[in-house]
């Protein structure tokens, strides 16, 4: 038996502690990789997608002490301390009760192939978290970096503000 | 009905909304390894040896495959050989633990190539004497490569053409360029492959459209039976066409590596490779059109130019899109000819894409018929109302008769909509108060809801079970439009069962044979499989019940998971009861359909009528109001036909406002925006300032499931020419070119504005 004294980080992650190694052994964080790759490949939290792999899209948005973030262009080194909230993370473990925001992307059909879902909810969730009423125009800023190749930005943004205006 | 027609929740809603989806890139097998491949840095090559010694030899790396053991394999059509025909094109795979390793694996292969020379463009590859893609020449002909000496590619004419455009009281011609577009689905071509020893069955999950074409052509390429290739496409991030009969030929390497490795094996490939997985091509059309005074048609010719890629894959079916899904189908005529052109070149695959080549083939013609109505001097909506087809008509090649019945009444619910009347004014008629220049636009589009018996029919297995439960086995795949909802309402209708009590098997070969999921074909395809496996249940059930009720079997009927009699619905009994009766234990329904053009032609329809805002200082087009109507047949559920209609702002409005393909034809053809940030796709910014609820008519098809026809692609067909049109409504300037980004319109601008200053 050896023993090795290895950097860690601690990422907090949809509110469980998660600690990794850093280093260039397989079973360690390299100090390259991505969260994307983390959450992907390390915990099986498979929601958020790498699509274009360059922070274009917003397929991999998750929430990083309360800012969206996209998580295919940030290192999982720089979140060390931090808060991380992927989609896995809304709905509720025990009771299996949704975000508001998940039902009512369910109830309005607010997606089609669905691809690019969990990173529209997570940018949509951080916005909220700062701003419950948003106009129009901010919720269409806050979606600016979110393709969505199906066109349903429209039922996005009417969903969105059926909901924040429901509960105003 | 109790099931079809309404407004169910899609049975994927709450995976999708929750992160539980799993999509191919998502899966995750044990021991599983990361297929990574080095791409041809020539448009045209021959292999002349691969040597992996050096990474043969790296721990973690478990195998390779290359090109030369590709050859004599078949895909896209095209039976392969040593020869990589474009620029970025797979020439060696390899299997390693992690990407990492696998790419510096691929670091230390060494490929020795015999550049050849290719062709990139139509004009260079329809020379006689160009250098050849495929040995037979480069025009695609239904009989395969040919010589540009043996002419065009295929060529249709009803009545004599030409006499009657140069008898006809007015006539207009047009030239229009189409250019090249990514599909854009968000998730790639991903795939996964495992061989299972015990079964003897290679599992490949693809993110597909198609999963029955890749079976076939991953089964004759491996030599395996085609019951040993399982392909599921369960959750699909988008497809767009680029994923209908596009068996990669990474699939069939990662398959491959999976036999060698005896290990899974999972391609993802990064957005630079994905997107040369496939294409719209750029193409040219020209077109002329004659009618008489009174605007009446008399005349259509139209000869259409398409790149057509450097395989086989469909660009013949492409190229009838773009021609007999338009000029012998959009308006009557009774002289019609159409003329057209596919080469082969050194380029990336040339795949479907939604609209498939009436979407480029339409833009032109209606840019025709704007000016045909103008040159006679009649109002564009009258002209169309005048000229549309009805049902009944004979369309398309076949002139079988047309089913789609509220062309007309759509086209006219689209104008009152958006007050055409009231708004329709000369070219550059209407100046805005913040000075840019309106104009307005309305055309139409109509694809195929079928597709032909030679190519595939619709199959489709129900399974009622002790419960009263039912499986539904239809393997098409669901992209994102909602058809396994689709097909789980109509089971439910059709076997007489509530809804929840229906679970559906799709995109996955394990179900019976039924085609691509393409063409907007699905509706009628799979759903009238399906609708009629679920008529053989119900019958099957009651021929059971009959004898345990004492009842005639014509006096039962089947509704809600009860069997009862029609004159007293007292008297019935539970499905789940006639399933457990001795000796039945499980009730299998069939369904078979398919029809042929000559029969019937069902045509999808989308109308878009639109106003835009053209800022001639910088050359910005806004689209200020967009109104969408179809005539779908009947709506399985409004939801989701809404959806479709709404899918116009990506593709369609994109095509023309923003996206374009950066190609350097200096330089292999190698495209310089293969990211996201430099292909410019709409983002909720770009939405239509006011996009009004769709307009959705119901003249039951006589040949769709409940009257259902299909319609999602016609929307991007409908929405591109009407804001060509609106742009010359506004500034009295006929695009014959696309895209109009800021920079063309404004140089357009400026040059009409120097000409009328001289």
């Amino acid at each position: 038996m050896r023993t090795e004294q290895k950097e860690y980080i601690i990422l907090n992650v949809n509110g469980i502690d998660r600690k990794f190694t850093v280093g260039e052994d397989r079973t360690d964080v390299q100090p390259s990789e991505t969260l994307a790759e983390t959450l992907r490949n390390r915990l099986d939290l498979t929601a958020a997608k790498v699509s274009c792999d360059k922070g274009a899209c917003g397929c991999c948005t998750v929430i990083v002490d309360g800012e969206a973030t996209l998580s295919c262009s940030t290192l999982t080194v720089e979140c060390d301390g931090k808060h991380v909230l992927t989609l896995e993370g809304l709905e509720d473990p025990v009771t299996g009760e949704l975000d508001p925001i998940q039902q009512a992307f369910i109830d309005h059909t607010a997606f089609q192939c669905g691809y690019c879902t969990p990173g529209v909810i997570m940018t949509v969730k951080a916005l909220l978290m700062k701003n419950p009423h948003p106009t129009e125009n901010e919720l269409k800023e806050a979606l600016a970096g979110n393709y969505c190749r199906c066109g349903s930005h429209h039922q996005v943004i009417e969903t969105v503000m059926d909901m924040t205006r429901e509960e105003a | 009905m109790d099931i079809v027609g309404k407004n169910v929740e899609r049975l994927d809603a709450r995976a999708k909304a929750t992160g539980a989806a799993k999509f191919t890139v998502d899966i995750r097998e044990v021991g599983m390894l990361t297929a990574k491949f080095l791409r041809s840095p020539y448009s045209f090559a021959q292999i002349v040896s691969v040597d992996t010694s050096e990474a043969e030899k790296m721990p973690g790396v478990y195998g390779f495959v290359d090109q030369l053991d590709l050859v004599g394999r078949t895909t896209h059509h095209d039976i392969l050989d040593d020869k990589i025909r474009f620029f970025g094109e797979a020439v060696v795979g390899v299997a390693a633990e992690t990407e990492e390793l696998a790419l510096e694996a691929l670091e230390k292969v060494q490929v020795t190539y015999r550049v050849l020379p290719g062709v990139l463009d139509f004009e260079s590859s329809a020379k006689e004497d160009a250098p050849r893609v495929w040995p037979g020449g480069n025009v695609a002909t239904w009989r395969g490569a040919s010589p540009v000496s043996q002419g065009s590619s295929l060529r249709w004419e009803k009545g004599n053409t030409q006499e009657a455009i140069e008898k006809a009281d007015h006539k207009v011609s047009i030239t229009v360029k189409t250019h090249t577009q990514f599909h854009g689905a968000l998730e790639p071509h991903a795939c996964t492959a495992s061989w299972d020893p015990g079964m003897e069955v290679l599992r490949m999950n693809i993110s597909s459209q198609g999963v029955y074409g890749n079976q076939e052509d991953i089964a004759s390429s491996l030599h395996l039976n085609l019951d040993q290739v399982q392909v599921t496409a369960g959750f699909v991030g988008g497809g767009f066409g680029s994923k209908a009969h596009n068996t990669c030929k990474e699939y069939l390497m990662s398959a491959i590596l999976a036999q060698r490795t005896l290990r899974p094996v999972r391609y993802e490939p990064e957005r630079s490779e994905e997107c040369i997985t496939a294409l719209r091509h750029e193409a040219t059309f020209s077109y002329e059109l004659a009618a008489d005074n009174d605007g009446t048609v008399k005349g259509i010719s139209m000869k259409a130019y398409r790149v057509g890629g450097a395989h086989t894959s469909l660009q013949m079916n492409f190229l009838l899109g773009s021609t007999e899904y338009v000029a012998p189908t959009y308006l009557r005529s009774p002289n019609v000819c159409y003329e057209g052109w596919s080469v082969y070149t050194n380029m990336p695959l040339c795949a479907a894409y939604r609209g498939f080549g009436y979407f480029e083939g339409g833009i032109g013609f209606a840019e025709a018929v704007d000016m045909l109505a103008e040159e006679i001097g009649m109002d564009p909506v009258e002209f169309l109302l005048k000229n549309v087809p009805v049902k009944g008509d004979p369309v398309s090649t076949d002139q079988g008769p047309l089913t789609t019945a509220g062309i007309r009444e759509t086209v006219q619910a689209c104008a009152d909509a958006i007050r055409w009347k009231a708004k329709y004014h000369v070219p550059g008629g209407r100046k805005l108060p913040d000075g840019r220049m309106h104009g307005i636009g309305l055309c139409h589009a109509m694809g195929r809801a079928t597709l032909p018996n030679f190519v595939t029919s619709g199959n489709a297995t129900v399974q009622v079970k002790m419960d009263g439960s039912v499986r539904v086995f239809a393997g098409i795949s669901d992209i994102g439009q909602g058809q396994a909802t689709a097909i789980k309402q109509i089971a439910a209708e059709s076997v007489g069962v509530p809804f929840d009590a229906v679970s559906v098997t799709w995109g996955d070969t394990v179900a019976p044979h039924t085609g691509d999921q393409v063409a907007s074909s699905t509706t009628m395809m799979t759903g009238n499989a399906v609708k009629l496996a679920g008529d053989d249940a119900r019958r099957q059930i009651i021929e059971v019940a009959a004898r345990l009720l004492k009842e005639p079997e014509e006096n039962l009927q089947v509704k809600n998971g009860f069997v009862s009699s029609i004159a007293d619905p007292e008297k019935r009994m539970p499905v789940s009861a006639v399933i457990k009766s001795p000796g039945v234990k499980v009730i299998t329904g069939n369904g078979n359909w398919s029809i042929t053009d000559i029969q019937a032609s069902p045509r999808s329809l989308v109308v878009t009528a639109c106003e835009v805002a053209v800022d001639t200082e910088t050359g910005k087009i806004q689209l200020l109001n967009m109104v969408q109507g179809t005539d779908c047949g009947r709506a399985i559920c409004k939801t989701r036909v809404e959806g479709q209609l709404d899918g116009v702002l990506s593709g369609g409005v994109g095509y023309v406002l923003s996206e374009d393909c950066a190609i350097d034809f200096k330089d292999n053809g190698r495209i310089l925006n293969l990211n996201l940030y430099d292909y410019k796709m709409p983002t909720a910014l770009d939405c239509v300032d006011i996009l009004q609820p769709g307009i959705i008519m119901e003249f039951p098809d006589e040949v769709g499931p409940y009257g259902a026809r299909g319609m999602g692609e016609a929307t991007l067909s409908a929405s591109a020419p009407a804001i060509m049109n609106a742009v010359y409504n506004a500034i009295g300037i006929r695009f014959e070119a696309t895209p109009l980004t800021c920079d063309k319109v404004l140089k357009a601008i400026k040059a009409k504005q120097n000409k009328e200053s001289i």
